[in-house]
Order: structure tokens, then C-alpha cells, then sequence
């Protein structure tokens, strides 16, 4: 519908009116009013708005995609590829550095202790607390704490249920901001020594044990004994400030201690404070000084030096290290992001070339450059979306990978999904993906003259491609350096030796319920279990200890506090921590620790004086250059008795193996124990499958709850976290390298079909076919190079940045280097095969004759 | 299409004079001048993005044609969909006269 035709309709009229009429055209033209006005009127009518225009030009669109499916296959597969990796991930970092703990004004919620040696997590001791914490601190609004360590407790009643219980303070709920489900929250007479005992469930628990029954509220429950009657519930989403599991809260009922009075232990609480509004922690950290100047008062003497205030946001407590590490992640997803919108963008600018003629005509027919440039975004919006619809299935796959690659590799990762905050950025990142990949056509079409479309011939000048493609391969470089990097770090931690043979030994983690066995009880259940397990066919050593390697250790004693005969003084400060183990006979042949000198326990040692097992480092700093075999230690100063030692064991990496041995000695658990143990863990070395051990276990007790896992499994635990960033970043090397791959690919085949012409006149003149390919290949060659020598750069930046995480090599570590260049040239070689093949097969005839 | 506005009722007008036959803008006008026994003058300013509408819409069609005395002009006639959508109100023109008269209270 022309503009001339409205313009003719109205004068036809105005001829008809003035002979109708019988006036003349002026006073017929005047009846219509304004011309101009009507005319404007009615072209307004065809006019559409904008969203009708927007969805014409999608329906365009579309119909040019279904034209040309294998264009539009490849690219949408390729950006879905990367914007269901980064959904996916986004969805599992979001929690550790973006979303906001689920508290009332969470980002003002603190966690805050001493530091000492012992830990690596700030602590507040209950002394300290009753004496000094009771009147809230000035840049606090409010304090509260619960107990470090959740206790295993029992249900006794009719459904005997082994579970977790941690001890809070009344008003934890309060300082958190968060209320209860059902019932009601704790008050502060529930938190007074000695009042009636009360407890708060999880909601998990209610729908488990209860089935939302509301009477279950006020009800009583049987714990470890006592009765105690469950007065609120919590909600569906309600998150420990320490990331536990358990499911009954009890008040800690921390009772009040005079200042001055000597206290013989002291437990350990964690402490969460509510900053004043506009408080920094800084300014916290600083106001606090004086109070932790008496804290330090009820620290022993010899610690004093190595106890440190420390303040921090109860995310950095929660997520720790994980931080980094996802920030390297998400680092990772945003190149493979990148690497997918060059390789798209690559794509549309090879299809624009080939539209020259489609565009020379549409500008022919009235459409302006504007329109062109809109119609191109619109094309590569349309893509993103539907390539963001199709990545959200692919996240939801990926998630689910994730999440089976390493359970324990990375906090909350259980929790991730793809709701409604994960949705939006998923359609953010895909408008952005959208814009960002048609940029380029869009702006070539404004630059393109009417029929000579020199813009979209400039797209397709290989200059361009190419540096395109040498983008694209510089980041795969940078990703398949950093991810061989990061691999060979995961293989030689899992080569590192030790200590100990972690290869065919079952683990089995038994707590015993106090309220149940009594002291002696105990020790005679732990002795039935040991020599029931011994006779399991195919054991061939069973042994008890209270910890295992690496880590888990759960008793310490400070070094300087160790007696040694002979020493002549202990050393200045706290000479650090020392675990210690007390353990069966056998636990040295289960755990295949060497002993390097003296014995190993006998039997006759449970009965006898207390024998002891030092390891090599410990005996060292003990007795230098002297034979530490039959001489005497105290490992509590005037506290414990005094052990002889028998033995010299090989030392342990009890802290994982990216830390050096720690000084460890080894206690033999006596037949009668004077304290008997609740937790005990039973290590057999065996290939008995568990089942086996279960029988045995409850042949004992029925009703006896225990976690079996094997040794390799929990020292594979160790590492968990590493493995998942490693296996994590390779995966994205390796959607990168297939990018890189498709996109060298394309732009070759394009190249070489754009030069069939040349290649067909050089032919004609007596190229062989060998020298034509291989023309192909030396360019190929020469662009990768280029973009292999950026990613070397850009790896090297980000070496600096992942450094962490590496073990045991170095940036420019030259095997995972040569592996990765190893496995960019046989890929990227692969990826110009095909078009030197074709080059190298023109038929110079038929090249001529078509021209 | 709501009948109780102006726009509407012109709309109306047009549909029903189409419905006994092809017209060109003029005739249109023309016509509903006639039927009113001269009592409803035609906006002409508002006839044509009127028909331009009901083109959009597709309850008309147009053409050019050439008229009897030799003049081109854009011929409207009634389209299937129009002609339902006419059914659709069910109002005969004798019953349009309120319409009309409400037309007149405005014009």
C-alpha cells in the first residue's frame, strides 16, 4: 500500500464530490477538510506498532533459519552448549557468591572468635562467654552461639532413630531473623540450667517422623533417655548457620560462671553477631580489642601468643576456600561463553556474505538500513533465545553431573536448581548472547551501500574471519593450558604417597548411645565387635581406633606439654598441636604403617604399663639424635601417666597431602579403659563386602546404627573439592577445543570454496594436489599459531589467578603444556583435513568452465 | 468492534451500505447521505482511514477500478468475514436508526 495511493483515492473523491455537486475541485477539497491530515490518517492504519513489527521480522526470521537448517542447527547447538554450562554453574556458585543467606538482612550477620591453632574455624569458649559476652558487646545489636559439634542423640521410643542434635542459645532464631513454622521459638526460660527440657525440630524431621501432624507439637520425645517435649518447628528452607544436618535443636543452657572462678574445661561454641546497622566489620573488629584482651586472660599462658581475634561475615565462614574456586569456575564458563558467541558470530557474518544478493534486493524494494540492521539482531536474538530454551534442558542435565562429580565438592551444592532467580539470568545472558553475536551483522548492514553491499563484502574478507578464529583459539589455549594444568595437579595429589595403604580397607563408624551403655558396657561392646570382626572370613587384620587419617583426629595435646625423660626443656610458646590416636594392636598392619624401629603393640600391651608409638617427626623433635626405643613420656605434663616407648611408626600425611607430616603418636587402647569411648571406628583389611560386617554388627545390637565406607572413598573426599574444579574446567576445555574445532573447520571449508577460482587456475597451471593442500594447511597452521601464542599469554595471566590450586607443578609445568599443544594440533588438524581434502580435489576443468 | 462509540457506528454505516453492493468512497458517503434522507452528512475526513480500517481488518476488500464516466477509483466490497460480522450484530438498518440518531447528536 503506497503512500501515492491514499493520495490518488482521496483526489479520485474530490473529483467525484466537485461533479456531483457541480463546484469546483477547490470547494469539493475543502468538504474532505485537511488532505494532508486525512491521507496521514490513513496510512496510520497500515502502519503496525512495534511489537507487530518485532514479530514480523521474528517470523522473517524464522522462515530464513528453516531455509538454511544446518546454519541454524550449528549455531544454536553451539550457544546452547555454552549457555547451559554457564546456567548450570551459575546455578551452582550462585549460592557461595551471590544469593543472600536465607536470614533476615543476612549481610550484617557476623561470625566471631579466637583463632588458635586447633582450628581453622574461630571459636568462642563457653568460659569466656558466661563471663564476658553476657552484656552484648558495642558493636553488636545481638550475640548468640551454639555449640561447635553436633552430638549424635537417640530417639528411644517405639521407633528407635539415631539423630543429630545441636545446642543453641534461646535467642538464636531471633538474631538470625527467622521464625518458626509451627509451635513457638525458644523463650528465655528454656534456656536456664535445669528447666524443663525443651527442643525445636527441623521440618524434614516433622514430615519424616510426624507427617505434619500439628498435635506432634507439645508432644514429648525420648532423647538419650530423657524426656524431652518439642515445642516449635522450623521452616521447610531453614539453613544452619554452620551448614549441619541436624535436625533437633535443644537450648544450650550455658550456665552462668562468676568472673575469677577457675573452671577446669571449657566447651566450644560458635558465635554469630547481628552488626549494629551501618557497624563495618572492620569497626567491630576494632571495638573489640579491649574485650579480647580478656579473653585472653582465660587462655593458658604458653597459647597466648597464637590466639588471634577473628571477624568475619557468616558467608566467608560458610564458603571458605569454596570462593575462589568458584570464582575460577565461573571464570571458566564465562570463556567458554565468549568462545561460543565468536564462533556464532563467525557463523552470521559467513551467512551474511552469502545473503549479499537477498539484502542488495530487500534495499531495492524500500527496506532501509536500519530495517537490515534490525532484522540481523533480531535473527541473533532469535537464536540466543532459542538456544537459552534448549541450554536450560542441557542444565538440567549438566546439574546433575555436577552434583554426581564430587557430592562433598562444593557447599550447598545439593541444594542447587534451576528456579526462578537461575531462569531470569539464564534469559538475561541470552539477550545479552544475542545482542553480543549480532553486533557485528547488524553494524555491517548500517556501514553497507545500497546494492554493493562493501559492508557485508568486509565481513567476509578472510582478515576478519581469521581474526575471529585466532580469537577463538588463543582462549581455547588459555582453558586447555589451565585445565592440563589443574589435572596433573589431581593426578600427582593422587599419586602422593600417604603414609599409609588406603587400597582394600573397610571403615566402619560406630557411636554408641550413652544413655544405652554404660562406661564398661562400652568397652565390652567394642571388644565383642573387634573379635567378631577378626573372624569374618577373608579379614586379614582388624583393628579399633577413636580417629583415622587423614585428618579426623579428635585428640590433641599441645607439644610444649609433652614430658619427655631426658628433655632438657620445653620449647619456647606452643610448639603447635599434636593429634594423637589411641588404637588397637593391629591398626598399624590394617593401616599398613610402617614401623621403622622397635615394635609394633601386642596384645600383652593392653594389659600392661601404657606403651606408646611415636612417628617419626614427633620422635625427632623429642629426642635428637638419640634412641627414643624404651624411654618414658608424659604427653600431659603432670596430668597422664607415663608410657614407654615402643615403637617408631612411619610418619602419616594426616593433613591431606598437600601439607607436610604432622608429629602424631599412637596411645594402645587398654582391654578395660578407665573412660570408655562412645565412637569408636573399626578398620578391617579385607575384601568382606560390607553386608558381611553389618550381620556381625547387629548381632551385637539390632537396633545399632552404622556408616560404612571404604578407606579410599573417604581419602578421595579429601580432595573433592580440587577434583571438581579440575574435572570441571577440562570438561569446559573441552567444549572450547569442540568450538575451536568447528569454527577453524568452517572457515576453512569457506575459505577454500571462496578461492575455488585461484586454486582451479593454479591447478591448470601444474600445482599438484599435494602443494594445494598443503597450502591450506600452512595457513591453518599459521592462524593457529597466532591464536596459540595469545592463549600462551592469556594462560600465563591466568596461571597467577588459579596458582592456588595447583600442586606439585608450575605455570609453564612443560608436560601438561606439551599435552595441551598436543591436543590443539591433533584436534585443529582434524578440523582442516576435510578442506585441504577438497581444496586438493578441484578439478581445475570444471572450476573454469563454471566461472 | 464496540458500537457504542462514534468510530464504530461510521464503521457500521459503511458495512451496511457495502452490503448492497461494491462502492468506491464517494458512493459510500454518497449513499449513507441518501439513506438518511439527507439528514446524516458524512465526515469526509473520517470516511476514508474509516475504510482503511475495515480493509485492515479484512471485513472489506478494494480495488481500483474504472468507474462508468472512465474515472479510476478504489472500489470497497464486502468480504465474507464482513458480511458474518454484520450477521453477527443482527441489526437491521431500520433498528440502526438509534445508532444513527446517536451519530447525529455528535456529527
Amino acid at each position: 500500500m503506497g503512500l501515492n495511493d491514499h493520495h490518488e483515492e482521496l483526489e479520485s473523491h474530490v473529483a467525484m464530490r466537485a461533479e456531483h455537486d457541480g463546484t469546483d475541485t477547490n470547494a469539493a477539497r475543502r468538504r474532505l477538510g485537511n488532505m494532508l491530515r486525512t491521507e496521514e490518517d490513513m496510512r496510520r492504519v497500515w502502519v503496525s506498532p512495534i511489537w507487530d513489527v518485532l514479530a514480523q521480522d521474528a517470523r522473517f526470521a524464522w522462515r530464513s533459519f528453516r531455509r538454511s537448517p544446518g546454519f541454524a542447527l550449528t549455531a544454536v547447538g553451539v550457544l546452547a552448549m555454552g549457555l547451559g554450562a554457564s546456567t548450570a554453574l551459575f546455578s551452582v556458585l550462585d549460592r557461595i557468591l551471590f544469593r543472600s543467606l536465607p536470614y533476615a538482612d543476612a549481610g550484617r550477620l557476623v561470625s566471631v572468635g579466637l583463632l588458635a591453632p586447633l582450628d581453622s574455624n574461630e571459636f568462642l569458649l563457653t568460659t569466656d562467654y558466661a563471663q564476658l559476652w553476657r552484656e552484648t558487646p558495642a558493636p553488636f545489636e545481638s550475640v548468640t552461639t551454639f555449640f561447635r559439634g553436633a552430638a549424635p542423640c537417640d530417639v528411644m521410643d517405639d521407633q528407635p532413630e539415631r539423630l543429630s542434635c545441636l545446642s543453641i542459645e534461646a535467642n538464636f532464631l531471633r538474631v538470625l531473623g527467622v521464625s518458626v513454622a509451627a509451635g513457638r521459638d525458644f523463650t528465655p526460660a528454656d534456656d536456664v540450667p535445669g528447666a524443663p527440657l525443651v527442643a525445636l525440630i527441623r521440618h524434614s524431621l516433622w514430615a519424616r517422623r510426624f507427617g505434619l501432624d500439628p498435635n506432634a507439637i507439645g508432644r514429648a520425645l525420648n532423647l538419650d533417655g530423657k524426656q524431652v517435649r518439642i515445642v516449635g518447628v522450623l521452616r521447610p528452607d531453614f539453613e544452619l548457620p554452620n551448614l549441619g544436618g541436624s535436625e533437633v535443636l535443644l537450648p544450650s543452657q550455658i550456665p552462668p560462671i562468676p568472673r575469677g572462678a577457675h573452671v577446669q574445661s571449657s566447651g566450644f561454641l560458635g558465635g554469630i553477631a547481628r552488626l549494629k546497622p551501618g557497624v563495618t566489620p572492620q569497626q567491630a573488629y576494632a571495638a573489640l580489642q579491649p574485650l579480647f584482651r580478656q579473653m585472653l586472660e582465660n587462655v593458658p599462658a604458653a597459647f597466648r601468643r597464637e590466639v588471634t581475634l577473628r571477624l568475619r561475615t557468616l558467608r566467608d565462614r560458610q564458603m571458605g576456600d569454596a570462593r575462589r574456586q568458584a570464582w575460577l569456575l565461573l571464570g571458566a564458563v564465562v570463556v567458554l561463553l565468549l568462545i561460543a558467541c565468536v564462533n556464532v558470530t563467525n557463523l552470521l557474518a559467513t551467512r551474511l556474505a552469502t545473503r549479499e544478493r537477498e539484502f542488495a534486493v530487500r534495499t531495492a524494494l524500500g527496506a532501509s538500513k536500519a530495517r537490515l540492521a534490525r532484522l540481523a539482531l533480531t535473527e541473533s536474538t532469535l537464536l540466543a533465545l532459542v538456544s537459552g530454551a534448549l541450554g536450560l534442558a542441557l542444565a538440567a542435565a549438566m546439574l546433575r553431573i555436577f552434583v554426581a562429580m564430587a557430592p562433598g565438592g562444593i557447599p550447598k551444592i545439593q541444594q542447587a536448581s534451576l528456579d526462578l532467580r537461575v531462569l531470569t539470568v539464564a534469559l538475561v545472558a541470552s539477550l545479552a548472547v544475542g545482542c553480543m553475536t549480532g553486533l557485528w551483522p547488524a553494524f555491517a548492514m548500517l556501514r553497507s551501500e545500497t546494492l554493493h553491499s562493501r559492508g557485508l563484502a568486509a565481513m567476509a574478507r578472510p582478515w576478519a574471519r581469521l581474526a575471529l578464529v585466532t580469537a577463538q583459539i588463543a582462549l581455547t589455549v588459555a582453558m586447555l593450558g589451565s585445565s592440563s594444568l589443574l589435572l596433573r595437579s589431581l593426578w600427582k595429589l593422587a599419586a602422593e604417597p600417604l603414609g599409609f595403604d588406603s587400597t582394600h580397607v573397610l571403615v566402619a563408624r560406630v557411636s554408641l548411645n550413652a544413655a544405652k551403655y554404660r562406661s564398661e558396657q562400652q568397652a565390652a561392646f567394642f571388644e565383642d565387635l573387634l573379635a567378631r570382626a577378626s573372624q569374618i572370613q577373608g579379614v586379614a587384620a582388624a583393628a579399633l581406633s577413636d580417629s583415622l587419617p587423614p585428618r579426623g583426629a579428635t585428640a590433641l595435646v599441645i607439644f610444649a606439654n609433652i614430658e619427655a625423660e631426658g628433655r632438657p626443656s620445653p620449647p619456647e610458646g606452643t610448639g603447635g598441636m599434636v593429634p594423637w590416636r589411641l588404637v588397637t594392636p593391629r591398626f598399624f598392619d590394617v593401616m599398613r604403617i610402617p614401623i621403622v624401629r622397635g615394635r609394633a603393640f601386642e596384645e600383652a600391651d593392653r594389659k600392661g604399663p601404657p606403651a606408646i608409638i611415636l612417628s617419626e617427626s614427633l620422635a625427632r623433635r623429642l629426642f635428637p639424635g638419640d634412641n627414643p626405643i624404651g624411654k618414658h613420656i608424659q604427653p600431659q605434663r603432670g596430668q597422664s601417666a607415663w608410657h614407654v616407648v615402643v615403637g617408631i611408626a612411619r610418619d602419616v600425611r594426616d593433613e591431606g597431602p598437600t601439607a607436610g607430616p604432622k608429629p602424631t603418636f599412637y596411645v594402645v587402647r587398654p582391654r578395660s579403659p578407665a573412660i570408655g569411648r562412645m565412637s569408636m571406628i573399626l578398620t578391617l583389611r579385607s575384601d568382606a563386602p560390607a553386608g558381611w560386617l553389618r550381620q556381625e554388627i547387629a548381632a551385637i545390637d539390632p537396633h545399632q546404627p552404622v556408616e560404612i565406607e571404604t578407606l579410599q572413598q573417604r581419602v578421595a573426599a579429601e580432595s573433592n573439592p580440587r577434583r571438581f574444579t579440575a574435572w570441571l574446567v577440562a570438561l569446559f576445555a573441552g567444549f572450547a577445543l569442540l568450538l575451536a574445532v568447528a569454527g577453524l573447520s568452517g572457515t576453512a571449508s569457506y575459505l577454500v570454496a571462496q578461492r575455488r577460482r585461484e586454486i582451479g587456475v593454479r591447478m591448470a597451471l601444474g600445482a599438484t594436489p599435494t602443494a594445494v593442500a598443503q597450502q591450506v594447511l600452512r595457513e591453518a597452521a599459521t592462524w593457529t599459531a597466532a591464536g596459540a601464542c595469545g592463549g600462551i599469554v592469556l594462560a600465563g595471566a591466568s596461571a597467577k589467578l588459579i596458582r592456588s590450586q595447583f600442586f606439585g607443578v608450575t605455570a609453564s609445568d612443560p608436560a601438561s603444556w606439551s599435552a595441551a599443544m598436543g591436543v590443539l594440533a591433533l584436534a585443529l588438524g582434524v578440523a582442516v583435513l576435510r578442506p585441504a581434502i577438497r581444496a586438493a580435489r578441484t578439478d581445475p576443468a570444471v572450476t573454469l568452465r563454471t566461472e | 468492534m464496540a458500537s457504542d462509540t462514534p468510530q464504530a457506528a461510521l464503521e457500521l454505516l459503511i458495512l451496511e451500505t457495502l452490503r448492497r453492493g461494491p462502492n468506491h468512497g464517494f458512493g459510500v458517503a454518497l449513499s449513507i447521505e441518501e439513506s438518511s434522507t439527507g439528514l446524516l452528512r458524512v465526515e469526509e475526513g473520517s470516511l476514508y482511514p474509516a475504510l482503511h480500517r475495515l480493509e485492515k481488518a479484512g471485513l472489506i476488500e478494494a480495488d481500483w477500478q474504472t468507474t462508468n464516466n472512465g474515472r479510476r477509483a478504489r472500489v470497497y466490497s464486502l468480504t465474507a468475514a464482513g458480511r458474518k460480522r454484520l450477521k453477527q450484530i443482527g441489526k437491521s438498518w431500520a433498528t440502526l436508526s438509534e445508532g444513527v440518531r446517536r451519530v447525529l447528536g455528535w456529527a
